[in-house]
């Protein structure tokens, strides 16, 4: 989980570029209510007749261009799309971890470095250090500037690629994220969530280092005949807010909605979980954190005594206790907890967001 | 009414079984954290408490001392007798607020309260090495490239190295197939580095190089050291067995074992620049080197070789013609007061010494006097305490443009652990410089012109500090 003051940027159901071509005409004028029914009518007609057009594939739409007989046409600014280019079915990218962010390597516009995969994010954003116009100010003194708020800056990447994944014109959001950096001592450029990974199965298997994209027919089955998914030890339901994903675990035999977050570093549970839940969880540690002014909020640190998912009963994992109100309005989704890399590192995931499954295959416990 | 009644008693049995329950260590119940406080512990077990639940001392103090009307009427914590020697200690869940440090903050932290000590950074100091490969072929060197080869994996359709020199990078270095293999030639600085190869997305380590270490993740990279320096000992043919040990490893006699040749013996190594003493043991018998002048006894009576490798600084202080003794000493000898004397020249006195790469801080001593080189502008300290800064390969060099009328510019970062008097840099036409040498890394960093810290604002990259004010931002790579 990274700082995620932008969290609403990006919208998935903001209407698609093709749709507003055609949308277009109706909105520009204002006609005589029969004239504006015989104009509906002609736009019927054009639009049936495009559709026989593209059925006898006289015109070819796919998400990023389209052509007609010969003439190709390419859609532009579609920046809030993340179309994944490459010619592959199936694709292995190797995961580096810093602590136990879990990081691929990506270039941005010529910067190349380290992006997190951080599931709880709803989308692209970038490390504003690498990417700012313009140099700081000449002589620019640096002090006394406090409580000014910054602008949530923008900008558009014209090439974006990892490994043999790309995405041309793509909108990020620019945040800072050097406390990241110099805790870890390794060059970050983002963060980015699955909303990247659209008709994929995105499988994490953490103890081998390794990501793999499995490229999805509409059925949510893989394209690539040869690599099929092992039947794995769970298979449940995953339910989403813009591209995040969300999972139902239980404490203590009562359901909870857990956000699934590889970009958390810890798994978090809410503080206001009922009583019954709370005494299942050994605090074994208090910590104040100070905010900016003399604001402080408590952290506890635990150990989860009756956690399972599915049939599966995962007892001794770690996590922090603390307020996730803040997180809840940001999803508007009410959130119990987070599930982050101490949960990943249990087994192979496989993250079907056609189907909207999840499948673990966890891994075998290590023979001491 | 009677269900009302005895809903209350099964509620007020629940109450007490969950009371009885909690008699020991900390939980959160009813929106409060609660924690089980023994009053007997000792000193150091009260501290070590304080530090677990990051309790106010002044607080813990009254509540050892058993003054709990001062709690409960003072403090947002409750306390309550449950024995003689044992309280609850309860205090409501601090609320939401807007100031509070967002969520990453506080995993982040949590996560550097769980990970002690801090992780190791990568050795980039090794002071020798010698590889061990199981193939010759694994890893060869040539005159300007070394070139990694990876046998077999005919059937993988993209195989990538990734090590220290691409800042572990996994999509820089693309191996070319060959008809037995994978290979990959790059430019490599002598020195050690850690590898693995990428074949179809997986992470191997090299199935051929011996010698690998441990990572921070729990698996393992293979190392590889890029030699610079061969010793040599003509004759001796009819020995059996030749080993060499000096400074450098600490004069482990059994660990570096040389090669016959057809004049002699050899040992091609990585050798960390810098002055060192060794000698040849054949045989078992510790001889000096026959072809080495330099010599050097250690004060135990012993003689031993000199070996000075790499970058021969030439140390001069015109004047103190009067002075009897004059020594240079600083970081790079542990400021010993003796080791290196100058020799008296008719303009002062002047030594060469060879030094590794890095930052020195240096001084002399005249006659018992320490003093900064006068001759050179780069200092860190107060005056008139100054030591004197020498950057030996400089893989940065720091420019302030402009700003020629300032009386003394400083540099100050990470890298100095934010030194109000700085790293002072020295005038060099209209600008200001300052040659450094850094480990691989990330600083941060900003200049002070006469005591106003500004950004360097030629570099494009900086980030917001924990006062609200920016730092700029530098990467150092393994060259």
């Amino acid at each position: 989980m990274i700082p995620k003051k932008h969290k609403n940027t990006f919208d998935a159901k903001k209407p698609e570029t093709q749709i507003a071509i055609y949308r277009k005409p109706i909105y520009l004028y204002q006609f005589h209510k029969t004239m504006l029914i015989r104009r509906l009518f002609l736009i019927f007609t054009l639009v049936s007749a495009l559709f026989q057009a593209k059925a006898e594939k006289y015109i070819e739409v796919n998400e990023n261009s389209f052509w007609i007989n010969r003439l190709s046409f390419t859609l532009i600014g579609q920046p809030d799309r993340y179309v994944a280019l490459g010619d592959f079915e199936s694709i292995a990218i190797p995961i580096k971890r810093a602590g136990k962010l879990i990081l691929v390597d990506a270039i941005a516009d010529s910067v190349s470095g380290s992006l997190i995969l951080d599931t709880g994010a709803t989308g692209l954003v970038l490390n504003s250090i690498y990417f700012r116009d313009g140099r700081p100010k000449h002589g620019y003194v640096t002090g006394g500037v406090t409580g000014k708020l910054e602008q949530v800056q923008q900008k558009i990447i014209g090439n974006f690629h990892f490994n043999e994944v790309s995405y041309q014109n793509i909108r990020a959001d620019l945040t800072d994220l050097g406390h990241l950096e110099s805790a870890r001592q390794t060059k970050i450029i983002g963060f980015f969530g699955l909303i990247l990974f659209r008709n994929f199965e995105v499988v994490l298997d953490l103890k081998n280092n390794l990501l793999e994209l499995h490229r999805l027919n509409k059925n949510g089955e893989r394209l690539n005949s040869q690599s099929q998914q092992p039947v794995p030890d769970l298979e449940l339901p995953i339910y989403n807010y813009s591209d995040v994903y969300f999972v139902e675990g239980k404490i203590s035999n009562k359901r909870y909605t857990f956000c699934l977050d590889t970009g958390a570093e810890a798994n978090v549970l809410h503080n206001y979980l009922p009583d019954k839940i709370m005494n299942t969880i050994t605090i074994l540690r208090r910590n104040k954190l100070r905010g900016s002014g003399k604001q402080s909020t408590e952290v506890f640190y635990g150990l989860m005594n009756d956690f399972s998912i599915g049939d599966r009963a995962i007892n001794g994992m770690q996590t922090l206790v603390t307020n996730l109100n803040a997180m809840s309005e940001a999803y508007g989704q009410q959130i119990d907890g987070m599930l982050g890399c101490a949960f990943f590192e249990k087994g192979v995931f496989y993250f079907n967001t056609t189907k909207k499954t999840l499948g673990i295959c966890f891994y075998k416990a290590d023979v001491p | 009414m009677k269900k009302l009644l005895l809903f209350k008693i099964v509620f007020l049995i629940g109450q007490l079984l969950a009371a009885q329950d909690f008699s020991e260590g900390a939980r959160i119940h009813k929106g409060q954290f609660q924690l089980i406080v023994e009053l007997g512990i000792s000193l150091e077990e009260q501290a070590a408490f304080l530090q677990q639940y990051d309790l106010d001392s002044l607080m813990a103090a009254r509540l050892f001392r058993q003054d709990f009307r001062y709690i409960n009427d003072s403090t947002a914590w409750k306390v309550s007798l449950i024995s003689p020697d044992k309280v609850l200690l309860t205090k409501a869940l601090s609320a939401q607020s807007e100031a509070e440090p967002d969520l990453s903050t506080i995993i982040l932290s949590e996560i550097f309260a769980q990970e002690s000590p801090s992780p190791i950074p990568a050795d980039f100091t090794a002071n020798y090495g010698i590889n061990r490969l199981l193939d010759a072929y694994a890893f060869q060197q040539y005159q300007k490239e070394s070139c990694f080869f990876l046998r077999g994996h005919k059937k993988a359709s993209k195989v990538m190295l990734a090590g220290s020199f691409n800042n572990w990078n996994t999509m820089q270095n693309a191996m070319q197939k060959t008809d037995s293999g994978w290979v990959s030639c790059l430019p490599l600085s002598p020195g050690k580095h850690t590898y693995k190869y990428i074949i179809d997305g997986r992470w191997h380590k090299d199935p051929a190089n011996k010698i690998t270490e441990n990572n921070e993740h729990g698996t393992v990279n293979s190392v590889v050291f890029v030699y610079n320096y061969k010793f040599e000992l003509t004759g001796f043919q009819e020995a059996t067995k030749v080993y060499l040990a000096g400074s450098f490893n600490s004069w482990n006699p059994e660990e570096l074992r040389m090669q016959k040749t057809e004049s002699g013996w050899q040992l091609p190594m990585f050798l960390r620049k810098g002055t060192y003493t060794y000698k040849f043991i054949v045989d078992g018998r510790w001889i000096l080197d026959p072809e080495n002048p330099d010599q050097q006894a250690d004060g135990r009576g012993n003689i031993n070789s000199v070996l000075s490798f790499g970058n021969k600084i030439q140390f001069i202080l015109p004047g103190f013609q009067d002075a009897k003794k004059v020594v240079l000493s600083g970081s790079f000898n542990n400021w010993n007061p003796d080791e290196i004397q100058l020799e008296r020249t008719p303009y002062g006195w002047e030594t060469t010494y060879a030094m590794a790469p890095g930052l020195h801080e240096y001084k002399y001593v005249v006659d018992g006097q320490w003093m900064h080189d006068p001759a050179n502008p780069c200092t860190t300290g107060e005056p008139p305490y100054l030591n004197s800064l020498i950057a030996i390969e400089p893989n940065h060099i720091f420019v302030l443009e402009g700003n020629s009328d300032a009386i003394e510019v400083l540099v100050s970062g990470s890298f100095n652990g934010w030194r109000k008097d700085g790293y002072r840099m020295q005038r060099r036409n209209n600008n200001w410089i300052f040659p450094i040498h850094l480990q691989p890394g990330r600083y941060t960093y900003k200049f002070v012109i006469d005591g106003q810290w500004i950004l360097d604002s030629d570099n494009p990259y900086y980030e917001k500090n924990e006062f609200d004010t920016d730092n700029s931002v530098l990467w150092i790579e393994q060259e």
